[in-house]
């Protein structure tokens, strides 16, 4: 576990060993959470809960140790990078919580560590050292990093959908108002479904209401990618119109395809991506662990 | 799941391979107790089930030798697909639940249990 792998969602980044992968995640911006598991159990959660001010610690912690002393065996308080939380015995199993209020996204964030057997304290000081809030940035975009990709989305904008299946990962952002709408795709196995070139490719995903489509190649992102720009047209005559630009790559470190979309409508256009849609996603090759050869 | 080990049934047969990659399975059907007897003659079931597996499909069959377990299969296919864990995991273990429920695959029980 030499290098950590950084994860930023819903405003809340955090480094994690490159070998947990996300399997369970919230697109709910008020409360949600995020679970990793390593090959063989669930790893670590990151919890999140809107709350306006500063919740009562001690109290909480009150409430948790009487609520979990049934359930775990050996309950004490413990602090960590500043963390406070609980720590305690569940079968097999120790698990450690820990609580933070971060003012700049006002968010209750809670951080569980679920360890096999023993508790790993330098682990848990590692991570916690890493968890952080990541606002918007000064030019309006916030950030995400999840599931192979890199992007940044209008601080507005929502995340709408996310489909996560192996070797198919989409993420569809919406804007407040109609058609602002960016999709930010990956995928894998790639020989074994793309029989055309990328750019054949990227035409291909334009439907009806792309108009005046114009297509170029060049570098972009982290590298060659090909780009396609058009009109938003949608039928019919009160359907919003607005800028189309998408932009397809194969990253050789990974395998990978990236794709993505930016629908753009007149009230957002300061934000629609001056360079291509690859402007606002990045690859992520660090991402993928394969397992090794003589892993057991 | 991933500790089980898996074997190709013994009953069933390759009847076209193709050089694709892709396989045709046949394995024999058992034939319902209500289509027995004077039934037999009324309807007749076809005596094998076919089975097409496609090239990804069948170098997963192909590696279920009743030696590795699971857990050595999604691990082989996560290499040569370069997908992480987790996905081979989910893609591997999802086809061979539907290649069991076939019959096409079986899970290899050791004798002294």
């Amino acid at each position: 576990m030499d290098s950590m792998t950084e994860w930023i969602w819903r405003q809340i980044g955090a480094a994690l060993p490159p070998d947990w992968e996300c399997l369970q995640f919230s697109r709910d911006p008020e409360a949600g959470r995020c679970a990793f598991a390593d090959r063989y159990r669930y790893r670590f959660e990151l919890n999140w809960r809107r709350s306006k001010g500063e919740p009562d610690f001690d109290r909480m912690m009150k409430d948790y140790e009487g609520s979990l002393a049934a359930e775990w065996q050996g309950i004490r308080r413990i602090k960590c990078r500043g963390w406070p939380g609980l720590t305690g015995r569940r079968g097999d199993e120790v698990v450690s919580r820990f609580g933070r209020w971060q003012p700049e996204i006002e968010l209750l964030v809670e951080i569980v560590f679920i360890h096999p057997e023993r508790r790993d304290e330098g682990l848990e000081a590692r991570i916690l050292g890493t968890v952080r809030a990541v606002p918007p940035e000064a030019d309006g975009f916030q950030r995400w990093r999840a599931f192979g990709m890199d992007l940044r989305v209008p601080q507005d904008f929502t995340l709408g959908e996310a489909v996560v299946e192996p070797a198919r990962v989409g993420l569809r952002f919406d804007g407040r108002k109609k058609p602002d709408r960016w999709i930010f795709r990956r995928y894998g196995m790639v020989d074994s479904w793309l029989k055309t070139s990328v750019r054949d490719w990227l035409e291909s995903q334009t439907g009806e209401p792309v108009r005046h489509v114009r297509c170029q190649s060049g570098k972009g992102g982290t590298g060659n990618a090909d780009r396609l720009e058009g009109q938003w047209r949608p039928r019919g005559l009160l359907l919003p119109r607005g800028a189309y630009a998408a932009a397809a790559w194969l990253d050789r470190r990974d395998g990978r395809l990236y794709h993505a979309i930016c629908i753009t409508g007149k009230k957002n256009r300061r934000f629609h991506p001056a360079h291509g849609a690859d402007d606002v996603l990045k690859s992520c090759p660090g991402f993928l662990v394969v397992p090794e050869e003589n892993a057991s | 799941m991933l500790q089980a080990v898996l074997l190709p049934n013994r009953a069933a047969r390759v009847v076209r391979e193709d050089p694709d990659g892709s396989l045709t399975l046949a394995v024999p059907t058992r034939k319902p107790s209500v289509l027995r007897g004077l039934g037999a003659w009324l309807v007749r079931p076809p005596r094998e089930r076919l089975t097409l597996l496609d090239s990804l499909g069948a170098s997963v069959w192909k590696a279920c030798d009743g030696r590795r377990p699971v857990e050595a299969l999604v691990m082989e296919f996560a290499r040569r697909h370069r997908l992480s864990f987790h996905e081979s995991r989910v893609s591997v273990t999802g086809y061979v639940s539907s290649l069991l429920r076939r019959g096409v695959l079986a899970v290899a029980v050791e004798a002294d249990r």
